[in-house]
Order: structure tokens, then C-alpha cells, then sequence
């Protein structure tokens, strides 16, 4: 599982994950990907088109995240998951309180939005 | 995690019975047979079951997503059972058994554990449709996905087993493609394909058989030779006559087989249990195993030379002694033995150079380890004073201090220095984590601590001692990706007031005993570690020091110092030695404290740094 943060021009943060959001995966980026995402209000866009596999404890550490960006004013937005992980996504209805971008742009713009 | 699971296919006297099972499996999309997996059920089991499935699975050919939902189900419900299954001491098994579901459109997967009876599938669904994210409950999700991906999912508790049993049936676009496109089963694949062997065929003493003549165990024999890897896809009737003669030796209890320099006459074949290869000693723990299906001593019967390694086979194995000159004469030739065998020694080779390379890096690694803790040593010895020298020195203030870092360097810290005349810093803090990056992170907070002293001047002894703790925190959080934190107590004093001004942030509360009273710990506002977040706020404690007063600042490595029964030393332990030592000069104190924790630990190697600093105030003179 790899996680990638990038600190973009228009004051977005863009994280990138990379793998396998299962047990071990959500594990290995836990503590920074919260570190990232909870510590300061952000406008954050979390990339998911790399994504391949995407369990409970997985939604878990997304919606952890967006609770605390929530609760500190900041937003955050996910974007590009593949067919499947949208169905998980969608089964745990986190899009009704996380919005779910196909790409970038719209994210972007979304984020922008908010 | 490797040692405590094992997979299994069924044995192949099951796997003959089960021979109609085997090929609704197949049409299925398994490989043939019933495939079991047995995982200790704990953190590693969700991996280790979720590995086993994608195997399984992409050996079968059904579709990514079909798979995605069987890895999901299987995921979520091994996960339960390592987190909920099992009360704590209890011994923490799933069974895994995956096969093709009956109907031939799917795989059903059955999960059973030994833990309370408990049915998921009972527990109502949860409602999504929060008002705000903020809201929001988290978790609660595994079971909301089993039930949405899975397309049947049954509990039934059986006997002490709870199973939960999971079926994903193959998508219809899958329903008329290849089931055998991509990486197949050899094995399987040939059992379907390749025509049956011609009969009547000759046994061995020129008579010819009808399948029906050869008896149940000779059947048995044969099945499962084919499925050695050293005879894989060579048909049975080329086999036949070469190995029903070969004599099948019963090994009872645990017998060296080859020791170095024998000369060897046979390839021997695992038809159960198994054999071990040793090289050095006969007991060395370092050996190779050779499976069930495997053979060992071709290397000697190809070249001839005398055996280089021990091979031990295990109690209650059955091993197949294939005569050498047979072998080459006879058995080689067959087209396909070759390159069955010559597979079977490169990934021997394979296996061996893997672990050589496995060896070497590891002993590269610890080496680099090692080298690390010495650098941090070094960081951690040039960083923190051995002792404590007041510039200048005043007969009103004494001030010592104590540091022996653990094996595992640690990062204790301690400082005290005159930041202006008659306003000096005391500070001590420890960092949560050991080793370079621990240490760096001591030298940067030690650092920070210092220059903030230094270059912060407010007007007020209790700004001045805010903006040192805010600061110092707000830098420590900024490039902090790896979360390291420590624990900090930063205390101003004036020497000519007696005015303690002091933040906490985390660190565990000094003692004090002011004049003439007994020491107690330190009571006021407690913050947050440091490098957690950039808003954290800080109050400022303010304590009055008449003359006579001693303060004494350690880590949690005094207190947590444990003796051989395991009882730690403890904060009772720590006032009562230091109401005995209270009159005494600072050095004083820290030597009976130190005295005090090493005739309690009774020379028990300790985990922790152990870290003191004591202030011994005579008052303004």
C-alpha cells in the first residue's frame, strides 16, 4: 500500500493511495494517512483510481477522516475508484455523506465548490 | 503467520472418491478437489485467507470482480472472527474449505470457527443516510458488505463450529467464456481432456489387464503417482508397468535415509508424510522439507556421486523406492519425465538461492541496525549533558543531573541553562519511540526548546514560558510525517522571586517539596505531547519555591523500573525515598534515587531510559 501527499498551488491537498485498502493495507497507511487528514482544515481530495481492493476497515479510516475534516471546517472529497470499489463505497453508503468524483477535475472543481 | 497456516488439497484416496465432486469444481472454475486452509485467527489470518482465496481464485479463472466479491466476503468474515470470535486464551482456529458450488455456476466458500455461537447474520442493517458527516457512526460495515456482495450467505451452528457459508455465483458475463482461459491446472486440465488410457494394457510378466482386474490399492497408486510433480501429464499406461514393481517401504519411526557420502541406488517418492533434507548435521534446524508428491535422491542417481546432504524421513511415511538404473534406462525416456524433472531441480535451485539471499540480507540488515544504534548513542551522549554546569554558578541554586540510556537507546532528555540573569530554564522531556529517528527527534526538540528560550523574551516570566511550550510545539508538528511525539515539562525559574512558572505537556508530574514540607508531585494544568497538533493550547503553572525547596524531574523510565516478580518501582516507592533524602544537596538526591531503583530492579536489564535532574533552591541571598 503505498500513499502518495501532494500540497497543490490552489490550497487542495491531493492524496494518492496505491494498493490494497484491505487489513493490511489500511494498516500500513493508518497512522499517516490520519496524521494528514485530522491534525488541520484541509480542502482534501483523496485519489482512488489506484485502488484495487477496498474492505470495512478501509471505510473506516476514509470516514474517520472526513469526520474529522468535518468537524474542523475543512472538507474532503474522494475521487476515481474502479467500478467495484464504488460498489463497496455505495453498499456503505459513504457517498451519501462523502462525495465521490469520477477524476481529478471534478474533484477539483468540486472541492472548490464547497 | 507462514507457520501457523497450512493449505491442504484433499488426500488423493479422498480425491478419488470424490471424483464426481471434483468435476462440478472444475466446471466451476476451481481447481480440482475440495481446498482447505487452516489460519490461526488472529491479525495475520485476514491476509493469509485473503491471499489463499485470490490463489485459488486466479487459478480458476472466474472474473476480477467476481473474485473482488469472494476476497471481500471472505475478508470481512475472517476479520470478524479474529476481532469478536474468540474470548481471550482461548485457542483461535478458522477452517477455510472452498470447493465449486453444487449447481456448477459458482464457488462456495464455508468459514467455521470454535468461539460462542454467533450468528452475523442476525445482527440488523445498519441505516446510511446521516444527516451530516460529522455524525456519522464508524464501522459497522463488514457484515452491510457480506450480505450486499455475497449472493447467499447461510449460518448454521454445527457441533462447538459456528459456519458461515458464503456462495458467489459467476457473473453472466463470465456464464460463456473460457473457464480454463489464462493460468490453468495442469493436472486438472488433463483430466479432462486427455482420452482415457487404452486397455486392455500389460502388466508387468507379459499378461495383459483389464482396468477392472487391477485391484483398488494398485488404482490408488497409480492416481497418485500422476499427480507427482515428476510424472505430471504422462499418461498412466507408460507408468504403469515401471512402478508397480517398486517396493513401498513403511517408515515407523524417524530414520536417516542418505547421510554424506553414501552411494545412492534409489529416487525416493513421498506417497505420504514427508521427508527432511539436511545439510551440515543431521539435527541442524535449518533444512528443507520435501513434500507429500516429492522425491529426493535424483541428484545422486544422475551424476553418480556420492550423497551431499542428510535425508531424514519423518514417523509414519510412506516413501516408493524407484530402482536408479530403472529409472534412467527406463523412466526418463518417457517424453515429458525430463522436463518434469528438470522443473522440479530448478525450483529447488530456486528455493535455495532465495534463502541464501534471504540470509545475507538479513545479516546486511542487522549490521545497518547495529550501526544505527551506535550512531544514535553517539547523537544521544552529544546532545544531553553528562552533568549539569550552571553558567554562571550561584550559591542560590544547585542543579544535577542523571541520564543511563537503556540497551535500546531511547530519547530521554534533559537541559538546564540561564536564558538572562536570574531566569533559568529547566526542562526534560522523552520522545515515544527508540532508535536514529527517536534520537533525531530529541536533538530537534532539545534544539527548538533552547532557541525559543533563548530568542523569545517577553516581558512576563509566564508569557515567556508560553511562548517557549507553543512554539516549540508548533515547529515540532511541521514536517512530522512520521509521528513521532514527546512528552515535554518546561520550567522557568526566577531565582530571585522563587517563581516557578512551568507547562506540561505530557510528562509525568515532578515532585516538589516546597520549604520545609514533603515531596508530592506536581499539581496543575496537563496538555497533549508534543508534535500532535499545531492548535494545541497550553496553561501556564505557576508554583511559589520559598527557600529550601527541591524539585525533582524524571521520565517514566524511574517509575515503570520493574524487579524479577515484575512489580514496577512506582510513584508510593519514589516519594518515600525522596522524603528520606530531602534535606540532602541535589546530587544527593539523584544518587539515592538512582541507589534507590537499582537495588529494586536487582540488576534486571531495563527497557527505559532512566533519566533524573533535581533543583535544590536556597532562596535569594
Amino acid at each position: 500500500m503505498k500513499m502518495t501527499i501532494e500540497q497543490l498551488d490552489d490550497a487542495l491537498t491531493r492524496i494518492q493511495l496505491d494498493g490494497r485498502l484491505d487489513l493490511e493495507g489500511t494498516q500500513a497507511i493508518d497512522q499517516r494517512f490520519a496524521y494528514a487528514t485530522s491534525t488541520q482544515p484541509l480542502r482534501v481530495a483523496v485519489d482512488l483510481s489506484s485502488v484495487t481492493f477496498v474492505a470495512s476497515i478501509g471505510l473506516r479510516t476514509l470516514l474517520t477522516a472526513a469526520r474529522a475534516q468535518a468537524t474542523r471546517g475543512g472538507k474532503m472529497v474522494l475521487f476515481g475508484p474502479n467500478a467495484m470499489v464504488r460498489n463497496v463505497l455505495e453498499t456503505a453508503g459513504i457517498d451519501t455523506i462523502l462525495p465521490i468524483f469520477n477524476d481529478w477535475e471534478s474533484a477539483r472543481a468540486g472541492l472548490h465548490a464547497g | 503467520m507462514i507457520g501457523k497456516a497450512h493449505e491442504q488439497v484433499s488426500t488423493p484416496a479422498e480425491r478419488s472418491q470424490a471424483r464426481a465432486a471434483c468435476a462440478v469444481a472444475a466446471a466451476a472454475g476451481l481447481p480440482v478437489g475440495v481446498h482447505h486452509l487452516t489460519v490461526t485467527a488472529d491479525s495475520s489470518a485476514v491476509s493469509a485467507a485473503s491471499a489463499w482465496i485470490r490463489s485459488l481464485g486466479g487459478r480458476s479463472g472466474i472474473t476480477p470482480d467476481d473474485l473482488f466479491r469472494l476476497d471481500l466476503c471472505v475478508s470481512e468474515v475472517v476479520m470478524n472472527i479474529a476481532s469478536y470470535g474468540y474470548a481471550e486464551g482461548a485457542e483461535r482456529v478458522v477452517d477455510l474449505h472452498a470447493e465449486g458450488a453444487a449447481d456448477n455456476a459458482g464457488i462456495r466458500v464455508e468459514i467455521e470457527d470454535r468461539g460462542a455461537p454467533f450468528d452475523p447474520l442476525s445482527v440488523p442493517t445498519l441505516q446510511f443516510s446521516p444527516p451530516t458527516v460529522g455524525e456519522t457512526r464508524v464501522g459497522g460495515f463488514g457484515i452491510q458488505l457480506i450480505r450486499n456482495f455475497a449472493d447467499e450467505c447461510s449460518y448454521v451452528r454445527c457441533g462447538d463450529r459456528n459456519v458461515l457459508t458464503v456462495t458467489i455465483r459467476r457473473s453472466t458475463a463470465a456464464a460463456d467464456g473460457q473457464y480454463f482461459g489464462g493460468r490453468t491446472d495442469r493436472g486438472s486440465e488433463r483430466r479432462r481432456n486427455s482420452a482415457p488410457p487404452a486397455f486392455p494394457l500389460a502388466r508387468s510378466g507379459g499378461q495383459l489387464a483389464a482396468r477392472e482386474e487391477r485391484t483398488l490399492q494398485e488404482r490408488r497408486r497409480l492416481g497418485f503417482i500422476s499427480g507427482c510433480r515428476l510424472f505430471r501429464d504422462i499418461p498412466y499406461h507408460l507408468l504403469e508397468e515401471l512402478v508397480a514393481g517398486c517396493p513401498v517401504r513403511s517408515v515407523t519411526q524417524e530414520e536417516v535415509l542418505l547421510s554424506p557420502g553414501d552411494r545412492n541406488r534409489h529416487i525416493v517418492l513421498v506417497l505420504s508424510g514427508s521427508m527432511r533434507v539436511h545439510l551440515g548435521s543431521v539435527d541442524s534446524p535449518d533444512y528443507t522439507e520435501i513434500a507429500c508428491g516429492e522425491c529426493a535422491g535424483e541428484m545422486s542417481v544422475i551424476d553418480g556421486k556420492p550423497v551431499s546432504a542428510y535425508v531424514v524421513a519423518a514417523a509414519g511415511s510412506r516413501l516408493m523406492m524407484i530402482d536408479g538404473e530403472t529409472f534412467l534406462a527406463r523412466i526418463l525416456p518417457i517424453p515429458g519425465v525430463a522436463r518434469n524433472l528438470v522443473e522440479a531441480l530448478t525450483d529447488r535451485m530456486r528455493r535455495t538461492n532465495d534463502r541464501i539471499i534471504e540470509r545475507f540480507k538479513s545479516s546486511i540488515e542487522l549490521q545497518a541496525l547495529q550501526r544505527e544504534l551506535l550512531f544514535a548513542r553517539e547523537v544521544h551522549a552529544g546532545m544531553v549533558p553528562e552533568r549539569i554546569t550552571l553558567e554562571p554558578s550561584r550559591p542560590e541554586l544547585q542543579c544535577s543531573g542523571y541520564m543511563r540510556p537503556a540497551r535500546q537507546v531511547g530519547g530521554d532528555f534533559y537541559d538546564a541553562f540561564y536564558m538572562e540573569a536570574g531566569r533559568l530554564a529547566v526542562v526534560m522531556g522523552d520522545v515515544c519511540g527508540k532508535g536514529m529517528p527517536a534520537a533525531l527527534y530529541m536533538a530537534r526538540t532539545m534544539t527548538l526548546l533552547r532557541s525559543e528560550a533563548m530568542h523569545k523574551r517577553a516581558r512576563t516570566q509566564r508569557q515567556h514560558t508560553l511562548d517557549i511550550a507553543e512554539s516549540t510545539n508548533r515547529m515540532l508538528c511541521r514536517n512530522n510525517d512520521a509521528g513521532y511525539f514527546v512528552s515535554v515539562f518546561a520550567g522557568v525559574l526566577d531565582i530571585t522571586t522563587g517563581l516557578l512558572t512551568w507547562v506540561n505537556a505530557g510528562h509525568p508530574a515532578p515532585a516538589m517539596a516546597r520549604g520545609s514540607s514533603e515531596f508530592r508531585f506536581l499539581t496543575g494544568p496537563r496538555h497533549l505531547l508534543m508534535g500532535v497538533s499545531e492548535e494545541a493550547r497550553y496553561t501556564v503553572g505557576e508554583t511559589a519555591l520559598p527557600p529550601g525547596s527541591a524539585l525533582l524531574l524524571y521520565t517514566d523510565g524511574a517509575m515503570e523500573a520493574e524487579n524479577a516478580q515484575g512489580t514496577m518501582f512506582g510513584s508510593a516507592r519514589l516519594l518515600g525515598l525522596l522524603n528520606e533524602a530531602k534535606n540532602r544537596d541535589a546530587q544527593a538526591i539523584i544518587d539515592t534515587a538512582v541507589e534507590a531503583v537499582d537495588a529494586f530492579a536487582e540488576g534486571r536489564a531495563q527497557g527505559d531510559d532512566l533519566t533524573l535532574l533535581a533543583l535544590r533552591y536556597a532562596g535569594a541571598l
